[in-house]
């Protein structure tokens, strides 16, 4: 109780509406189209909550290591719903759809938030080019071929087959293009120091001490 | 009794241009031009691909190079008691007329070193080392307190004389050629696997179509894939469609490949362990020099060795700071290099090099070795599939014009000191000949391997060699049968083109040009060294007459040398009559103008205006009225 109210309101509310959204999801009868509608509109608050959140925890979340958490977490979510999917366990395949579903945007925006609080951009280039052609075979082994990898990318199952390579393809999709769109902005922010002369160490009062902590 | 006669003047190599932009720029020849040759007709690559990572990568780590080093160490700012450690770089930055540097205290070692940019600059000084300096700082002895002002004015000096920045902008150039070959040798050796799987499945009839139905897209065909893609390079898509030649496949891709990145990858390690670090051992020099300029006398800056090596040889106060991963996996405990491969020179020679500061500069025939050396390292990598051209044509240009430019430099402090121009043409000619039997090694090394070719009888095999080569070369496009090597191009035109002419282009041509280029700039040097009027300015008519030599070389030389060795290549056209007119225009015209500044400066004194026969000497005062010529050229400190 005493950490909870130690929490900032903010975290609280927000965290509050998310669970709560969440519960009210799982809750909504899905037997008409207008139900189906509302259900959407109310993932669509739900995914803006969470972004809401990610922001909040920017300095968690803009990490190397949150990456991978949420690569794993995918990676969990995912296995976890196609076993119960094949358990015919309706309620926990679409609860850890959703999991999965929260876990790739909180990587996508961890890997957003990266790119923007830490020039991060070449090390994006580099791994995208050095992990791609190594996943992508894999992938077209997987499937038997381009041809396979078409139809599987273009099937309608909701509760398709995972492949060890699907959460590394789901993050390395966003690098090239956050690394292109970071590289300059990074770029102009490196000439804006030089410019500047910025130390390393900011004086903020006379001769105070930094001791590095 | 008659008072001692004063030391002879010595030279000052501060107001010259610096020994260190010679091994920078012979490290940003080898990496930018092999960049640049991508621009050239018939290179094999798209400039995007080698021209952005080799020249906005390396500025852009350059760049972040402070925030590293503050990521790796512990740095705090000066306690009120270490005030003086800052007050000293600002009096001393005062004094040298640029922006004091950030002095930092590093918690994690005990080193005293510059680091920076362009413009933001840094000095750190290690916790230890601080305590002691700020001791001696503030000590009663006005001695011991000069004493122990000269490490920092060193480390000030390395700023102030942009070798720091030289250092660390050419070392991230080496880092990320390096970084960039190997990410893209694995990348492309990934993205060839993938090909190599799919191949057979998308050059199949009804592939495209097939991958057009799963789009949904009503109406789409791609059926018109499979001819564009073989029209592109029918070679590779032969080999592609059949699966039983995959082998030949990557026989095909790994020549290509090697012969786009291993000369870099050989380039990078050479540049590092040699040009880069003998740049890091010559900018010692100058910093002494200019901390000893700044002092007023050597023997502070001599003491401060003995200081520096006993305060950085303290133990950190603190355990270091826990490195990333990365750092730690290379925490090596390097041995301590020496010779050629040292980052510092000896204290001893430091010292020689204060007392006589030509010493900096070293032996002529050690900087014609490295020149031809640079030379030869992008002469390797232009022979791959960067560009076809230079494999074609001996390309003069560049090779000799960049021994004009580096040698003109070397022999400008020895001009000016007053040699004599036999002694300075000897040693013209030595560099000459040393340079164009490294960059001929080439050539030579062709040579052997023909001839142990010939006589085991394995020129068949050779020549299918070279066969794939040119193959790689030229993509496979328009060769899908018979051989490329064997035909029209065969052994003779090899032995031709690729052996004796280039050889006989370079001892005959080379050499003499070289060596008359060099002889006519240390004669007119010399001849303007007696500008007394004009003082430093001597160093922009040695550029002007450098430019010019340089001109009437690209202009009228190498032309004429090609029509006569090259006639199978080059041939006569307006273009090389109007060069050459140009050519001459130059070479009159930088004539006449030098003639004219001769007339009006050469052999007056500044002062009374007399005339002062002889040939400049450094530390000469004006016979008449003893006035002193060309005091800007010696150094301002005493031994």
């Amino acid at each position: 109780m005493r950490y909870l109210q130690s929490l900032p309101k903010a975290h609280l509310a927000l965290w509050s509406f998310f669970l709560g959204g969440n519960v009210i999801l799982f809750l909504l009868r899905l037997d008409s189209t207008f139900m189906v509608v509302l259900a959407i509109l109310l993932l669509l608050l739900l995914l803006l909550l969470e972004a809401a959140l990610l922001a909040l925890h920017r300095r968690f979340v803009a990490q190397w290591r949150a990456i991978l958490l949420f690569i794993i977490l995918y990676a969990l979510a995912r296995w976890g719903a196609v076993q119960a999917h094949g358990a015919d366990a309706t309620f926990w395949a679409s609860l850890a759809m959703a999991v999965a579903l929260y876990a790739m945007f909180a990587l996508w925006g961890a890997i957003l938030a990266l790119a923007i609080v830490r020039d991060v951009s070449v090390a994006y280039l580099a791994i995208f080019a050095m992990a791609a052609p190594i996943l992508m075979r894999a992938a077209l082994i997987q499937s038997g071929g381009v041809l396979g990898l078409l139809q599987a990318s273009s099937s309608n199952s909701t509760f398709p087959a995972l492949s060890w390579t699907e959460p590394f393809i789901l993050a390395l999709s966003c690098f090239p293009t956050l690394a292109f769109s970071t590289f300059l902005f990074h770029f102009l922010r490196l000439f804006y120091h030089e410019w500047q002369r910025s130390p390393l160490i900011k004086e903020s009062n006379g001769w105070i001490s930094n001791n590095g902590s | 009794m008659p008072a001692p006669p004063p030391p002879p003047k010595k030279l000052n190599p501060l107001v010259l241009p610096p020994y260190t932009a010679i091994f920078f720029a012979l490290i940003a020849l080898v990496i930018l031009g092999a960049a640049f040759a991508s621009f050239l007709p018939y290179s094999q690559i798209w400039w995007g691909f080698i021209v952005l990572p080799l020249t906005l990568l390396p500025l852009r780590d350059f760049l972040h190079g402070p925030d590293r080093e503050k990521s790796s160490h512990r740095f705090r700012l000066p306690t009120p008691s270490e005030a003086p450690l800052q007050q000293v770089v600002d009096e001393l930055s005062q004094q040298a007329g640029m922006v004091p540097p950030q002095v930092l205290i590093n918690e994690d070692d005990s080193s005293l070193y510059a680091f920076g940019t362009f413009r933001r600059h840094f000095i750190s000084v290690g916790a230890n080392v601080a305590e002691v300096l700020v001791q001696e700082l503030t000590d009663d002895d006005a001695e011991v307190r000069k004493t122990a002002r000269a490490p920092l004015a060193h480390e000030l000096a390395h700023i102030a004389n942009g070798d720091m920045q030289r250092a660390a902008l050419a070392r991230s150039m080496l880092k990320m050629t390096l970084l960039t070959a190997l990410v893209s040798i694995w990348a492309a050796v990934g993205f060839v696997a993938v090909l190599v799987q799919i191949g057979p499945e998308i050059t199949s009839p009804g592939f495209w179509d097939a991958a057009a139905a799963t789009t949904g897209i009503p109406g789409l065909s791609l059926s018109w894939m499979p001819d564009m893609m073989r029209a592109k390079n029918p070679y590779v898509f032969d080999m592609l469609a059949d699966p039983s030649r995959a082998g030949d496949f990557w026989g095909f891709v790994i020549f290509y490949l090697t012969n786009i990145f291993i000369p870099f990858l050989m380039a990078v390690p050479i540049l590092y362990l040699f040009f880069w670090r003998k740049l890091m051992r010559v900018r010692e020099y100058y910093a002494d020099l200019r901390a000893a300029s700044w002092l007023g006398d050597s023997q502070y800056v001599i003491k401060a060795m003995t200081l520096h090596r006993l305060l950085t040889g303290m133990r950190p106060q603190q355990k270091s700071k826990s490195p990333l991963l990365p750092q730690r996996l290379f925490a090596f405990s390097w041995p301590a290099f020496v010779g050629i491969l040292a980052y510092h020179p000896s204290e001893e020679d430091r010292k020689k090099a204060l007392r006589s500061p030509l010493h900096l500069f070293g032996s002529p025939w050690r900087l014609a070795f490295w020149t031809g050396i640079a030379v030869l390292l992008l002469e390797i990598i232009l022979r791959s599939s960067l560009t076809l051209i230079y494999v074609a044509q001996p390309a003069p240009y560049l090779p000799l014009l960049t021994a004009t430019a580096v040698f003109g430099v070397w022999l400008l402090p020895r001009i000016l000191a007053g040699a004599s121009f036999r002694s300075l043409l000897k040693t013209g000619f030595q560099m000459a000949l040393i340079f164009i039997l490294i960059k001929l090694s080439i050539n030579f090394v062709d040579a052997l391997f023909l001839g142990f070719a010939a006589g085991t009888g394995r020129l068949g095999p050779l020549g299918h060699m070279v066969d794939v080569y040119l193959r790689s070369m030229l993509g496979g496009a328009g060769a899908e049968s018979g051989p490329i090597f064997g035909g029209e191009f065969g052994w003779a035109q090899f032995i031709d083109w690729q052996i004796l002419r280039p050889i006989a282009y370079y001892l005959l041509f080379g050499i003499p040009l070289l060596t008359g280029v060099l002889a006519v700039l240390i004669m007119l040097m010399q001849k303007a060294s007696t500008w007394y009027r004009v003082e430093s300015k001597v160093i922009t008519v040695f550029w002007s007459v450098l430019l010019v030599l340089m001109g009437v070389q690209v202009l009228l030389a190498y032309p004429l040398a090609n029509l006569l060795f090259f006639p199978m290549i080059y041939e006569w056209k307006w273009e090389t009559a109007l060069g050459l007119v140009l050519g001459l225009l130059l070479a009159l015209a930088g004539a006449l103008w030098f003639r004219q500044k001769h007339g009006q400066h050469a052999h007056r004194c500044p002062k009374c205006g007399e005339f002062i026969p002889g040939d400049f000497k450094l530390g000469q005062t004006c016979p008449h009225c003893h006035y002193p010529l060309h005091t800007w050229l010696i150094a301002p400190y005493l031994t």
